[in-house]
């Protein structure tokens, strides 16, 4: 059989650890299999997706999405900060994505309430179904993903990542990209397209 | 790379705001359907080339990842046509 | 052996490998009872060679846990167990209740027991594989207690490395998701919905994390890869088996009276689960081809190279085969699942414990590798088992396809006992099979007494 290798090639670099891409990639499966089982369902009764979509709140959705997004822009600027040795831009960065992630789930736990408190459930109906979960099933990917940040942020403040060793915080940040590309195909999936 | 970043997070903003504004402007369906499509893959484009950083990986995890993304989304486009 | 402590797991890899004997003793009999239905009865039921194949599985893989983390936990933490005198108690009750329990499946009607054990007071026997009088299972809490208060004292008094904390990780899930044994509610959906917290949440969740660890230390001593390497797959495949495990439970709700939705839920995210079974394969694979050192012992790397590719074809591989839900529709209960039950357990869990038995026991005896005929032979138990074990899947999956096309899709479908009739032909090669194994196993043992031939000039 092939064997794999932990050395990337000199010139173009794996961001982070190869163990967390192959992480990330079984996650993106995940996710892929579960959005193309929704699109072949709803393929199967569009009506009854359409008329469960109108009562969603694709604004605050949108709130959730400039969250993310906000999120992965410090934490790209947090991975450089700290490979040009400014660990204290690169700490307050790191925060700020910790942060976005909180306004992500205080928005989408207000969401929820308001769903549940409609009296939707896993049982309504397909689309119900299909919406609580993925978006609940996301929703537990961007708390690792905060819990991912702080431990590296953590780390940080005792003093790793001295000499711009950054590979541990690119490997947290892909994490996060990873969570917010996801969000990016979820959030016209199932709030925008009829 | 700030300038480009920052052209690269203000478009991911802005293709958010066009996205959530598509339905109203768009009202027939296939209009629709493209236009989410392109927003949803220069988004997801962005973050997979620039902020993952994956322009500058290995070209099969490069590829493999972008290849998921447009998997993905080619049968969902499909699934909605 | 680095720490005199480490030496407490010997017996209870003896008790492991001597219940394992029992335990295929058993499996010829049931293998025999599908031929004659009357074969030992009265005095042997089917039901009862079939509580008593299965328990003796669950205890001995227990008393080979036990053992693999009273070898490693020291050795990882860097120092000596926190009470040997309680680890060696412990075995003694562990062994007696075990033994107490079978005696009493063999000697009395399982409703007599139930009677005599207190079950008309806390209602817990009477489920598969959970069939323990309350003593018993009472019993393997207080001794899961008191092994784990042992190891996390070591633990916390000393190193702590990834392998032992997702070791002990997953021995505390175990312990916990016991507990659920002693729910068993009136309503029969409910009963089962928790009945599986412990059966599925144990061979498809914690287990894994046990075995994870165990395939790690291993493959950390023999390949002599950076502990940081091995460290990083640890913790992916450790993640991906909680993310597919947990919600894969699923899979075993979709005809029980639960929710529509598991069938989707348990459909998708049990087809995952062959996901970490194949990194932990590739993992094992890739840190061999790697190795920094030529270890002597052979034998445990072949076993733990076979531990990767089994456990991912018969859990894996044949999990698949029946988890999506409109398969499952008709394969459900079938010899498909025998099957699957068979491998699987194989695969994964009996043969991380013979790698752990392989690599330790030499050292528990005082070399760094058994002679070079003792290993030889050990191979070749390794070859006849693994191989047997590959045809008994084989056959029953044959048998299975064969049972589902008669009884569930055919137009006039048989009952299940003229089925039966049917699936003759492959319960014989099954059983003949099953003696092939038993021949590895007994290979297995005189491995441990070969003593190296002594040289001419010695």
């Amino acid at each position: 059989m092939t064997t794999l290798t932990l050395q990337a090639t000199p010139q173009k670099s794996i961001p982070g650890d190869l163990a967390m891409w192959f992480f990330i990639l079984a996650e993106l499966l995940v996710f892929g299999v579960l959005f193309i089982c929704y699109g072949i369902t709803r393929f199967a009764d569009p009506a009854l997706f359409n008329a469960g979509q109108t009562h969603l709140h694709a604004g605050q959705a949108a709130w959730n999405t400039l969250f993310l997004i906000t999120g992965s822009g410090t934490a790209v600027l947090a991975a450089h900060a700290i490979a040009r040795l400014q660990y204290r831009q690169g700490s307050i960065f790191l925060v700020a994505t910790f942060a976005s992630g909180v306004l992500f789930v205080v928005n989408k736990l207000m969401e929820f309430a308001s769903y549940l408190g409609q009296g939707y459930t896993l049982s309504t109906d397909n689309f119900w179904m299909f919406y609580l979960f993925l978006t609940f099933f996301h929703f537990l990917h961007v708390i690792l993903g905060m819990v991912i940040i702080a431990a590296v942020w953590i780390k940080l403040q005792q003093g790793h990542y001295r000499n711009g060793q950054t590979a541990g915080v690119e490997t947290a940040t892909s994490y996060w990209h990873m969570v917010d590309l996801v969000w990016i195909v979820l959030f016209p999936l199932v709030y925008l397209i009829r | 790379m700030k300038t480009g970043f920052y052209i690269q997070w203000g478009l991911l903003t802005a293709l958010t705001l066009i996205a959530l504004m598509a339905p109203r402007w768009l009202e027939v369906e296939h209009y629709l359907l493209a236009g989410l499509a392109i927003t949803t893959l220069t988004k997801g484009q962005i973050i997979i080339d620039q902020f993952m950083g994956l322009k500058r990986a290995p070209n099969w995890l490069r590829w493999t990842v972008t290849g998921w993304l447009w998997l993905v989304l080619g049968t969902l486009g499909l699934c909605f046509y | 052996m680095k720490y005199q402590s480490q030496a407490v797991a010997k017996p209870y890899f003896i008790a492991a490998i001597g219940l394992f004997i029992g335990q295929i003793l058993f499996g010829l009999i049931m293998g025999l009872q599908y031929l004659w239905g009357d074969f030992l009865f009265p005095a042997i039921p089917f039901n009862v060679a079939r509580m008593v194949h299965t328990n003796l599985l669950i205890v001995w893989l227990l008393f080979g846990f036990m053992g693999a983390a009273y070898y490693m936990i020291p050795e990882e933490a860097e120092r000596e167990l926190y009470s040997p005198k309680l680890a060696k108690l412990m075995f003694w009750v562990f062994l007696v209740a075990g033994a107490l329990t079978v005696v009493s499946y063999l000697a009395v009607p399982y409703a007599t027991l139930a009677k005599w054990s207190g079950n008309g007071l806390v209602a817990t026997m009477g489920r598969e594989f959970l069939e323990q009088p309350l003593y018993t299972k009472v019993g393997i809490v207080v001794v899961a207690l008191v092994f784990l208060f042992n190891i996390s004292m070591t633990l916390l008094a000393g190193r702590k490395t990834s392998i032992s904390l997702v070791m002990i990780l997953g021995l505390w899930g175990l312990a916990v998701f016991f507990l659920f044994s002693f729910y068993n509610p009136n309503n029969l959906v409910k009963d089962k919905y928790y009945w599986w917290w412990v059966v599925h949440l144990w061979v498809e969740g914690v287990w894994e994390l046990i075995l994870g660890a165990m395939l790690a230390f291993v493959l950390v001593k023999i390949t002599g890869v950076d502990r940081e390497v091995i460290e990083k797959w640890l913790y992916v495949i450790i993640a991906m088996t909680l993310i597919t495990g947990i919600i894969g439970t699923g899979h075993h709700y979709f005809w029980i009276g639960t929710p529509a939705y598991w069938q989707w839920w348990g459909s998708i995210f049990s087809a995952l689960e062959p996901i970490p079974f194949f990194m932990m394969t590739v993992f094992a694979f890739n840190m061999v081809n790697r190795r920094r050192r030529e270890h002597p012992n052979k034998a445990a790397t072949l076993w733990a190279l076979g531990t990767g590719v089994m456990s991912f074809l018969g859990a894996g591989v044949w999990g698949f085969l029946h988890t999506l839900a409109p398969v499952n529709y008709y394969t459900h209960g079938s010899q498909i699942t025998a099957a699957h039950g068979h491998m699987a357990f194989y695969g994964a869990y009996v043969m991380v414990v013979i790698t752990m038995i392989s690599y330790a026991m030499p050292l528990l005896r005082g070399r760094e590798a058994n002679s070079n005929r003792a290993q030889v032979l050990e191979m070749w138990s390794f070859w006849l088992m693994t191989i047997a074990m590959v045809f008994i899947t084989l056959f029953l999956t044959a048998a299975g396809i064969l049972q589902v096309w008669l009884q569930r899709i055919s137009a006039t479908p048989m009952s299940f006992m003229d089925t039966q009739d049917q699936l003759r032909l492959f319960y014989w090669l099954r059983e003949f099979s099953g003696v092939i194994f038993a021949v590895g196993l007994v290979l297995y043992v005189i491995s441990f007494f070969i003593k190296e031939r002594k040289t001419a000039n010695a």
